[in-house]
């Protein structure tokens, strides 16, 4: 692709909204490429801007205390009403939303560009090109245990995928934000899988992250460039993986991280 | 103990408790006249408890609210005879004709300090947003704020990807334009 088919995908590609292919190829001409490269950067950084300084601003406490009065209220108001009432009220208020159901229901929303997948995709990149490789394979040596401190406890290091088509290469111990995490590196079937293990009480490093998981979701997926993602929380660990390969297959491998 | 008769209402609290300030603040930016934010979050909150006795938990909440606020606005935003007409359809294979970056030499020094370009935005982003069309705001919000996928934004908007991607662009264009435009006047 030529300079200017690259600039016309800047917005997509900085937005991790192209195919793998893609983004190769973008990539690759950035890297060879100052001009470009230099732009993509400065783009990079307004859009980091604007977003930030659009989300600025705290909620309005009085305004959310009087939602949540009249929202009690109309529930028990409606709990009152007469039978015939509230079946008259159920059936209007139905016709009105039926069509909006319709298409929310079963809605793909959900996956979202987050803070700790963004953090961790750099780290996986250069696993897959070999430039970061396991510290050690099975029980946690003594060395890496006494550099551990505090904020890593050795049972983050024990919390592997247990389904039999994950095999560990090894782990880690790495930095992810300044957050110490437990990093194995494997693969499941044959596909390289990076599995970030941390304490619960780090997440806060990770705002975004820890507002999707405490809005109830068991498992928060997101596509990263053409990475998939995955988190959940396991006891007092948070769980992550991510890996070139589908949705289900990550979820089903964080979900058997015991 | 928790009543059983208020068990609903506990368990929609509780989902909407933790998205409470980005409904908020993307709502403050999304609505064309100020005063309306407040309606605009109650009636899209009393929507939504309204319907959550068919919400599914294998739905995703956050989703589903801002699809509603996004509803319930426009339609405050329609009063006042702003809504978005002037989108234009992009399809994926127009995507060569959307603005690409400008050249460096164009950009100022806000990049290099980002709390230059807060300060210029608290100034002027209120007038910079109301350059844009309602969907191309919609669309900006909901990436930066909501922090959705193009896929998923045209799911909430009903509209087409290659739209998202095409509203999304003018509407960071837009932006760039009228800040820079901002910073050359308070330049001294």
């Amino acid at each position: 692709m030529k300079c200017h088919e690259i600039r016309n995908l800047a917005l997509a590609y900085l937005d991790s909204e192209l195919d793998a292919k893609t983004s190769q190829e973008i990539q690759l001409h950035l890297q060879s490429c100052g001009e470009c490269a230099q732009l993509f950067e400065r783009e990079e950084k307004f859009n980091e801007c604007l977003s930030k300084v659009l989300g600025v601003g705290q909620p309005t406490p009085a305004l959310w205390e009087e939602i949540e009065s009249r929202l009690r209220h109309q529930h028990r108001s409606a709990w009152l009403f007469p039978r015939w009432r509230a079946v008259a009220l159920g059936s209007f208020v139905v016709l009105i939303l039926a069509g909006w159901l319709t298409g929310l229901i079963g809605s793909r929303f959900g996956a979202s560009s987050l803070d700790l997948a963004q953090a961790v995709v750099k780290d996986h990149r250069e696993f897959l090109q070999g430039k970061i490789t396991p510290e050690f394979k099975g029980a946690l040596p003594d060395e890496v245990a006494k550099k551990l401190g505090e904020r890593l406890d050795a049972a983050a290091f024990d919390k592997i995928p247990s389904t039999g088509r994950f095999r560990s290469e090894g782990a880690r111990l790495c930095h992810v934000g300044g957050v110490p995490v437990a990093w194995t590196l494997g693969r499941y079937d044959d596909v390289p899988v990076s599995v970030i293990v941390f304490k619960r009480s780090e997440l806060e490093h990770f705002p975004k992250t820890e507002r999707r998981l405490e809005t109830g979701e068991p498992i928060v997926c997101t596509r990263t460039g053409h990475f998939q993602f995955a988190v959940r929380f396991a006891g007092d660990h948070v769980v992550c993986a991510i890996a070139d390969t589908s949705k289900q297959t990550l979820e089903d491998l964080v979900r058997s991280v015991l | 103990m928790v009543r059983e008769d208020e068990q609903p209402a506990d368990r929609f609290l509780a989902l909407l408790r933790p998205i409470e300030r980005d409904l908020e603040v993307y709502c403050r930016r999304l609505v064309w006249n100020e005063h309306d934010f407040r309606d605009a979050i109650q009636n899209a909150v009393m929507r939504g408890f309204k319907a959550f006795d068919r919400y599914h938990d294998d739905t995703n909440f956050r989703a589903w609210m801002f699809k509603i606020l996004t509803n319930e606005t426009f339609a405050l935003n329609r009063k006042y005879a702003r809504a978005a007409k002037h989108e234009f359809h992009l399809d994926p294979e127009e995507l060569a004709v959307l603005p690409a970056p400008q050249s460096a030499s164009a950009e100022t020094d806000w990049l290099a300090a980002p709390g230059a370009l807060r300060e210029a935005l608290d100034e002027c982003l209120v007038a910079a947003l109301q350059t844009l069309t309602d969907t191309e705001r919609a669309v900006l919000l909901l990436r930066a704020i909501g922090e959705f996928r193009y896929v998923d934004i045209a799911e909430s908007l009903a509209i087409p990807l290659g739209s998202v991607m095409g509203n999304l662009s003018r509407a960071r264009l837009k932006m760039r334009n009228a800040l820079q435009r901002s910073q050359s006047r308070t330049a001294p």
